[in-house]
């Protein structure tokens, strides 16, 4: 009918779906940034340690000087070797946990040779890496949503 | 005139608690071998890559070697060996590609080993400078570092087992390219080109090979 308005150009359903997958995408790269602090808040520091056994504890003990007790690795260095420097960990086995009594703060996880334990660094690595592809996802499918919407209308 | 034994009492009272404090210096070590790895348990030898994904924490319980410290207890030479198949990082898939000939070609090189060329105690006795050549895939390169050394005194080393025991301390980092291994570029972000190594044994004057039994 002369004077309404010209109607909006059918979008195809390829379009219609990238557009949606484009959504989905973008909700992908946003939303993977509270999980990924949802996960961190759920870690705790440790001092990771290669253990020794308990003979060797107890002479280490025996000549452990009480003066070190504020010096976190001559504390862990008691029970274990450190690994590094103290490092955010998710999920500990409260079982591998120890809590020195030469440092009560202090919070020394035991790790065996073929344990690998959680660090909140990976989460955040790989939430950085999931947002990233989301987000090139999310654009790359918006583009070709316009592009599909585009080319519906042209044909028209 | 007091009896003999009366005399002597206190000589060795005072001998008991001299050996029962804690041996420091070179005094406690000269002319002594030490042996390592004679318990995995007492045996740390960690490695550390630090990179953006996540810092690996590898080690490994198993060493073999000993370490000569000289009648004054100041210098000190050794050798210490650890097979590459020994070394874990907590990922078994991990733990295949470092002995892979891409990493460490565990089939044509099997052990990693460090000679100390040389060990001299520093002014004070609480540290060690050390030197020594490092063989890796092959290829050797110098390394050195502090070392703590500490002897366990006699009282607490029994718990520990035959001879006299003492701790060694100490750490270096390793550059992965010096010794023929390229990190690839794209597990650049999963992997540290240079790796911290830490050493952490307990050794005994009592040779374990004298220990065995038919020897």
């Amino acid at each position: 009918m002369a004077g309404d308005p010209p109607a909006a150009p059918a979008a195809s359903p390829w379009g219609r779906r990238a557009a949606r997958l484009a959504l989905v995408a973008l909700a992908g790269a946003v939303l993977v940034w509270p999980l990924a602090w949802a996960l961190d808040a759920q870690a705790e520091t440790y001092q990771l340690i290669a253990p020794f056994d308990a003979p060797v504890v107890e002479a280490n003990r025996s000549i452990f000087d009480p003066a070190d007790a504020q010096d976190a690795r001559e504390v862990a260095s008691i029970y274990g070797t450190p690994f590094g420097e103290p490092r955010r960990i998710l999920f500990a086995d409260a079982a591998q946990v120890i809590v020195p009594e030469e440092n009560r703060d202090l919070r020394l996880l035991k790790k065996a040779g073929d344990e690998n334990p959680l660090q909140a660094t990976t989460v955040w690595f790989v939430a950085r890496m999931a947002s990233l592809g989301a987000g090139a996802a999310a654009l790359a499918l918006g583009l070709l949503a316009a592009f599909l919407r585009r080319r519906a209308a042209a044909s028209v | 005139m007091p009896p003999l034994p009366r005399l002597l009492a206190p000589a060795a009272l005072l001998g008991v608690l001299l050996l029962a404090l804690p041996a420091r210096g070179a005094e406690a070590l000269k002319d002594r071998t030490y042996h390592f790895g004679t318990h995995e348990a007492r045996t740390n030898i960690t490695f550390i890559s630090e990179a953006d994904l996540e810092t690996i924490h590898g080690v490994t319980h198993r060493v073999a070697g000993s370490v000569r410290v000289d009648a004054a207890g100041t210098t000190a030479t050794g050798r210490l060996v650890v097979r590459v198949a020994d070394l874990r990082t907590g990922i078994d898939l991990r733990d295949e590609h470092l002995r892979s000939d891409q990493w460490l070609d565990a089939q044509r090189f099997p052990t990693i080993t460090l000679d100390l060329t040389s060990a001299t105690e520093d002014e004070g006795g609480a540290t060690w400078t050390w030197t020594g050549n490092l063989t890796i895939k092959g290829q050797t390169r110098a390394v050195g570092g502090k070392a703590r050394i500490r002897a366990i005194p006699v009282e607490a080393g029994k718990a520990l087992g035959a001879g006299e025991w003492v701790r060694v301390r100490t750490d270096f980092s390793v550059r992965l390219a010096d010794f023929g291994i390229q990190v690839p570029e794209q597990i650049g972000a999963k992997v540290s080109p240079v790796w911290q190594v830490g050493i952490d044994l307990y050794g005994t004057t009592a040779d374990p090979a004298a220990q065995k039994p038919g020897r």
